[in-house]
């Protein structure tokens, strides 16, 4: 059978009953000579024939019997060919390594031959990759030929290189997140220490805050005074500041050390006093 | 008994000095640094929304936008000053034609306010003619040698500005504003705020209520316009340059020295007017207060 693996892969993927192909190339059933061929012009008749009328020759050969060969028949065919002529001219052929391209289809091909049986085989997969590996393996080592291992990449399907290709991605992208989260987390922060005048931190804004909150008791008892144009332009005044005042001292906070601020708050503190005493004069 | 003696001196001694010695307080400091670059095209804005921020706005000859932040957190208790630091956040990004700039206290749900210090210190390289505007309270403001357009709002701060050739608009709340060797136009309207300028070699107009306004005047002044509400303004000569002076003012006062020889038009207990004309081509000065003070030097 080892003459058989010289087919091309078309030839064998020809929906043609073998043994309807195997009479029509070694004249086993004999049809009309000439029938339906045109020799090519400078080619010989026997090697080289024009089809005239290719369908009516594929239904007529589809439409021939198969009958099985006896063992006998086998038997004579491989006693008459010469097994150490082909050997020979076995070793002259090239070789040749498949584009990257059969490899790719080849795996798909086994997914889904896999995929299928899995599914038919109640979940039973095959590890079709390393078998037909092996069966490629066997055949070279049957022949007597050197085995050229194929490179991972070639071997590598672009699902898979997809597949790689998104687990990096995912990787890169996690490093990222992490390195962002660990910066903006404090992983660059910086420690010193400010030593701060006690007097800085004093929090004695609002020590002077009942002098303020008696106008409200002192208009309830001085409601026309209370109603002067004059009053209220100083009231508003005080309102004004006092909420410069709130704004200020929440600035500052408890542990301020900023004496710009601290020097806001003063002459607004100041301005305040100046306007207490105009309302009270008016009161 | 002389050891014991002179062991009783030495604490006393030591007492003593300790009350003049003021007590002191160690904050612990956590820091935290940000870069950042944007792009700038020509047509595009920066606005600048701050607080409790030192600003330096500097300009450099680059279509980029630079900006260096560093965010600060004060506190007696390290493991405080640094949650508090987390709260304390910092954005500049680019929106259509715009960059922002800006920082903010976020204040997680039913979290207490942070107690710390928090203050940032932030420049800012922005192209030589980039449009900005600034609005900042509680820090300070700090603007040198810049062409473009600058509106700046500023409450509770300090303001120095310099050498400023693009229009400047300025509204100042409870601040300082100090600025020198303004080229273009500017407009400042100040609400209890001290403003000290010196030359002006654009058209000024002032507007402000309370506070006092110093304006030093020489020969590079050309139009000032003074408006001002319970304020004083006092307008500095000190190199006699040539101007036409224009004052007036209700409730208020004018004080001229009397080698100018100011004609008063006008010296009744509750309104004043008083001008000085040289010739056409001379600076104009005009000043109008209520309740305040103008004094020309």
């Amino acid at each position: 059978m080892n003459h058989l693996s010289s087919f091309s892969a078309s030839e064998a993927s020809a929906k043609v009953p073998f043994n309807a192909y195997f009479q029509f190339m070694y004249g086993f059933k004999k049809s009309k000579p000439n029938a339906g061929y045109k020799p090519a012009l400078g080619w010989n008749n026997n090697l080289k024939m024009e089809e005239l009328n290719k369908n009516t020759l594929k239904t007529a050969l589809s439409k021939l019997p198969d009958y099985p060969l006896s063992d006998s028949v086998w038997a004579g065919i491989e006693s008459q060919l010469n097994t150490d002529k082909i050997n020979a001219l076995k070793t002259q052929l090239k070789e040749y390594n498949p584009p990257p391209l059969i490899w790719d289809n080849l795996s798909l091909e086994l997914e889904k031959d896999a995929k299928s049986t899995q599914n038919t085989e109640g979940g039973y997969l095959l590890d079709n990759n390393s078998k037909i590996n092996e069966l490629i393996t066997n055949e070279l080592i049957a022949d007597n030929k050197p085995i050229k291992k194929q490179s991972v990449f070639r071997r590598l399907s672009l699902q898979r290189w997809a597949m790689a290709a998104t687990m990096t991605g995912l990787i890169f992208a996690l490093f990222i997140l992490l390195k962002r989260s660990n910066t903006e987390g404090g992983a660059n922060l910086k420690f010193s220490t400010e030593i701060v005048d006690n007097q800085l931190l004093k929090n004695d804004w609002d020590d002077a805050e009942l002098d303020y909150k008696m106008v409200e008791t002192l208009c309830q008892q001085h409601i026309a005074a209370c109603e002067t144009p004059s009053f209220k332009t100083l009231k508003h005044e005080l309102d004004e500041l006092n909420q410069a005042r709130e704004s200020v001292k929440n600035a500052i906070g408890a542990f301020n050390s900023d004496t710009d601020l601290m020097m806001q708050l003063k002459n607004i503190e100041q301005e305040r006093a100046v306007i207490l005493k105009q309302i009270i004069g008016v009161l | 008994m002389r050891n014991l003696i002179k062991k009783s001196f030495l604490l006393l001694l030591i007492l003593r000095g300790g009350i003049f010695l003021n007590a002191q307080t160690t904050l612990q400091v956590v820091s935290k640094n940000i870069d950042k670059t944007l792009d700038f095209k020509a047509g595009k804005a920066v606005e600048i929304n701050l607080e409790k921020a030192n600003l330096t706005i500097k300009s450099w000859a680059s279509a980029q936008v630079k900006i260096q932040v560093e965010l600060l957190s004060k506190n007696p208790q390290l493991e405080a000053a640094k949650q508090d630091l987390m709260a304390l956040k910092f954005v500049a990004e680019r929106v259509g034609k715009t960059i922002y700039i800006r920082n903010y206290v976020a204040i997680d749900k039913g979290k207490e306010k942070p107690s710390s210090d928090l203050r940032v210190l932030i420049t800012i390289w922005l192209p030589t003619d980039a449009p900005v505007s600034i609005k900042n309270s509680f820090g300070k403001n700090n603007i040198q040698q810049f062409n473009g357009r600058i509106d700046l709002t500023s409450e509770f701060c300090k303001t120095k500005l310099s050498q400023l050739n693009g229009e400047v608009s300025i509204n100042t709340r409870f601040g300082d504003l100090e600025g020198d060797n303004f080229n273009n136009k500017l407009t400042i309207s100040s609400n209890r705020s001290n403003v000290t300028l010196r030359i002006l070699r654009g058209a000024t107009l002032i507007n402000a209520t309370y506070g006092k306004i110093i304006i030093e005047a020489d020969r590079t002044l050309t139009t000032l316009n003074v408006n001002a509400d319970k304020a004083d303004v006092d307008i500095l000569n000190p190199k006699n340059a040539l101007i036409n002076y224009f004052l007036s003012t209700d409730f208020g006062t004018i004080s001229t020295p009397k080698r100018r020889n100011f004609n008063y038009l006008e010296n009744s207990k509750n309104r004043k007017r008083a001008n000085l004309q040289h010739t056409a081509t001379a600076s104009n000065v005009t000043v109008s207060t209520s309740l305040g003070h103008i004094l020309i030097e």
